[in-house]
């Protein structure tokens, strides 16, 4: 499959969390300050990266050999929590204003449903490495993105005037609903 | 009986200010993504009901026997477990639910319900009220996604439908808005969010409400 | 042994325990569940497989064989215990959302079922390709035939052959057939013979020129399309009996070896005293060339009696079927939308080829009714002084209120150039009604 159709459909076509509505719950925690969505954003995407394609390594080289394919689940998640945990250590010890940045975050991510829904579309669209590696940076970007946007839409409505019922959460969510429009408007495209 | 009233004002509660999804903001992927039609939303309240109310009776029995630092690994295994089984089962004997659920009967292991009343109540309580407070979580859950899609199928659709997930043998159809009338959008990802949107501003809304009754009173 | 409940190997324990139990308690659900998994795929899939082998006992196959796919079309593979095997294909034609199909072939290699599984497909266009005539004409090759297209689903059809193509190399891999996958599907063979005068010759291209003409005897130059090449022949005709004397062929286009069986000395033979009215007998072996020989016959006896080459008593010829259902695949037609704001005028800009050169026209359709509005000749390619009698005004207004249903004449003396005409105007009505 065309790699640059992968990437874009990844990012922006099938966005994950207007399209596919995966990795709301963090989302909608962080989405408040831009600061917090930049650093939320790299994070996952060093996070989605890294843990897909050594998700992909251990199905196609451990369980499919093995004949294990119904341990996919746990041993995934398994790997996600571990090399979140392994990350986080490494970061707090090396690099304190990274970690600041950046550390702070990777807890969450540990249960954001978009790194676990990477690594296992990766695997139901039996993508090789290398699609498995633009898939892995497409979507992640795509959320970035989001909550970049997100952000700055959310800093602005601040000063407004919202219903009390709707504050906080409901209004975002009928942002979410506005630009869930926008960006259907690209489905043909591939 | 002021007990009782407690335990009622309890279970209310729990449906409308503490709902997992609407008050709490837990679970909310799969809250939008299957809730095109009952059938769905069913299915999948009673997966995520039989894995809470399993996973938090397995947690709260090996509770003292889990160290702190290793808690979060254990607890993984065995909520994923629960799920690959639950999704092994819906697979082999409900395939059309399976089709219909995809990819978010894998998520339920990352649904932020279960991990979060595995934390802050099996882990510290006896199997009993693990169990009570794992069916009550997932009913509140049911019943949530149960009210998105009914309104997300009926305005969607205009039919009111549902079928045997078993042998696809359908049980009822309703046409409740004439054809043509229906609004396709609902059954979108625009629709999704809006219907959210509203039922979570009802919510806060009504915990608002009590909120302020409850400070008139504190005040008088 | 009271172990530390912090202890390193406490942890380990706990953890490796764990893991042992959950997997083993997994692979025993697994073991129940995943026969039933299978069996409930195979089910949905086996109400279709029953189209082709009804009763059979079927065999998913698949995971063993679908390495041999190259082209990413296959989507599974039945074994019809004892019978032959299933394909499951799809493809993308027209409609981009795709359709799927499949196809069977028996233990002896022939085609023993071909039908649609789910398909959108304009209908009367690309989903002939599903209908009962293209069905019989794929049920009735082996695993070693080419696909031949279907003209007027051009589209569909060629989804249709790469998927069938797909299937056979699997197939004949499988079972030891050779066959030559780069094999071209053999045109249609002409049927039957006519008589001279009443055959069809409009696809042989016939040219002729009066070399000379003395009232009794008159003299043509002829060339004509065989197989693949062109024939050039001298035909004499007794202008007043309007009898063939005698033909003799100087160019040879065709196969040496195959088309000249038609050019021999006894096959030119038949040809002597031959009126209109005769029936030739087609050369066996060497259809085309004696088509062609018959063509260039039938056009130096209408000549001589004062017709034009085709019959006609000067004027239009008669209209090759529908725009809707000729064949414009030679003309290599593009059409572009220009304007698609107002539906009761869609403009588009096409070219198509036409004698020798390319044809440019905008041509207006209305897109409510279906029909043309207008067309005007942008660029012309063809022969100054030939081919323009297809572009005249007149022969252009014919066009008006044409839909995909109409049959246009096409402009005699002129007919490949009126062909391009037809196949812009067929193109810019397809486009606007789809």
């Amino acid at each position: 499959m065309n790699l640059f159709t992968l990437f874009i459909s990844g990012m922006l076509i099938n966005n994950i969390i207007l399209s596919k509505f995966i990795g709301m719950c963090p989302f909608m925690g962080v989405s408040t300050k831009m600061e917090s969505a930049v650093g939320m954003g790299l994070a996952v995407i060093f996070v989605v990266f890294c843990a897909s394609v050594l998700s992909w390594g251990l199905y196609y080289g451990v369980l499919v050999p093995l004949h294990l394919e119904y341990m996919k689940l746990i041993c995934f998640i398994l790997l996600i929590a571990a090399f979140v945990q392994f990350v986080e250590l490494f970061i707090k010890k090396n690099s304190p204003t990274l970690y600041k940045q950046l550390g702070i975050y990777l807890p969450l991510i540990t249960t954001n449903c978009a790194v676990l829904y990477v690594a296992l579309d990766n695997i139901t669209q039996e993508y090789n490495l290398i699609e498995t590696i633009v898939n892995s940076i497409g979507v992640p970007a795509g959320f970035m993105l989001m909550l970049c946007i997100f952000s700055t839409i959310r800093e602005r409505l601040r000063g407004n005037d919202v219903p009390k019922a709707f504050e906080g959460n409901p209004i975002a969510f009928i942002i979410a609903a506005i630009m869930a429009i926008a960006f259907s408007s690209l489905s043909g495209l591939v | 009986m002021s007990e009782k009233k407690e335990n009622k004002g309890g279970l209310l509660n729990r449906l409308l200010i503490e709902n997992p999804v609407f008050g709490l903001y837990l679970g909310i992927c799969s809250s939008l993504a299957i809730t095109t039609n009952i059938n769905n939303a069913i299915g999948m309240g009673i997966a995520v009901t039989v894995v809470l109310t399993l996973s938090n009776i397995l947690v709260s029995a090996v509770r003292n026997y889990t160290p702190d630092d290793i808690h979060i690994p254990v607890y993984i295994v065995i909520i994923a477990t629960l799920v690959t089984i639950v999704g092994m089962l819906i697979q082999a004997y409900t395939p059309s639910l399976y089709s219909a659920l995809g990819a978010f009967i894998d998520l339920i292991v990352v649904n932020c319900i279960i991990l979060g009343r595995a934390e802050a109540f099996a882990s510290m309580n006896p199997i009993g009220p693990s169990v009570a407070d794992g069916v009550s979580m997932g009913i509140s859950y049911t019943l949530s996604i149960m009210a998105m899609s009914f309104i997300r199928q009926i305005l969607g659709t205009g039919i009111l439908s549902m079928s045997n997930p078993f042998t696809n043998a359908e049980i009822f159809s309703l046409r409740l808005i004439p054809e043509g009338f229906e609004l396709p959008f609902f059954k979108e990802q625009f629709g999704a969010f809006i219907t959210f949107a509203c039922l979570a501003a009802a919510c806060a809304a009504h915990k608002n409400h009590l909120e302020g009754a409850s400070k008139k009173k504190g005040s008088k | 042994m009271k172990l530390d409940k912090n202890s390193a190997q406490y942890k380990a324990l706990l953890l490796g325990t764990l893991c042992a139990v959950c997997g083993l308690l997994l692979s025993v659900v697994n073991t129940i569940t995943a026969p039933i998994i299978a069996e409930n795929a195979l089910a949905t899939v086996k109400a279709s497989l029953e189209q082709i082998y009804p009763g059979a006992n079927f065999k998913d196959v698949t995971a063993d064989l679908i390495s041999q796919d190259e082209t990413g079309l296959v989507d599974g593979i039945y074994e019809a215990e004892g019978k032959g095997y299933v394909f499951t294909l799809h493809g993308v034609g027209y409609n981009s959302n795709g359709f799927t199909f499949m196809v069977g072939f028996d233990n002896d290699g022939k085609v023993s079922g071909y039908t649609a599984l789910e398909q959108q497909e304009t209908s009367g266009i690309g989903a002939r390709a599903f209908e009962d005539e293209y069905i019989s004409t794929i049920t009735s090759l082996t695993s070693s035939d080419p696909v031949p297209l279907l003209s007027g689903a051009t589209l569909t059809s060629t989804a249709v052959q790469k998927g069938i193509d797909a299937a056979k190399a699997i197939f004949n891999n499988m079972q030891g057939i050779s066959y030559d996958p780069n094999a071209a599907p053999a045109a249609p063979e002409p049927e039957g013979t006519l008589p001279l005068g009443e055959e069809d010759f409009s696809k042989n291209d016939v040219t002729i020129e009066e070399v000379s003409n003395d009232g009794t005897t008159a003299v043509y130059q002829c060339t004509a399309k065989g197989f693949e090449g062109t024939n050039e022949a001298f035909v004499t005709v007794n202008v007043a009996e309007g009898k063939i004397e005698m033909i003799s062929i100087t160019a040879f286009g065709d196969t040496v070896g195959v088309g000249d069986a038609a050019t021999s000395d006894s096959a030119l033979a038949a040809y002597q005293g031959a009126g209109i009215d005769a029936v030739i007998d087609a050369t066996t072996g060497a259809s085309f060339t004696s088509r062609s020989v018959r063509a260039m016959a039938a056009a130096a006896l209408n000549t001589a009696a004062g017709k034009d080459p085709s019959g006609m008593n000067g004027g239009d010829l008669p209209a090759e079927g529908t725009l809707g259902s000729e064949d414009f695949s030679e003309n290599e037609v593009i059409c572009r939308v220009w304007s698609n704001i107002d539906s009761s005028a869609y403009v588009y800009k096409c070219s198509a080829k036409g004698f020798e050169g390319t044809n440019k026209a905008t041509i207006t359709v209305n897109k409510d009714k279906g029909t043309i509005v207008s067309i005007a000749v942008d660029e012309f390619g063809d022969t100054t002084g030939v081919g323009d009698a297809a572009t005249a005004d007149a022969e252009l207004a014919k066009f008006e209120g044409a839909s995909l249903d109409s049959a246009i004449d096409a402009t005699s003396g002129a007919s490949l150039t009126s062909k391009s005409l037809r196949a812009m105007a067929a193109a810019a009505l397809q486009a606007a009604g789809n």
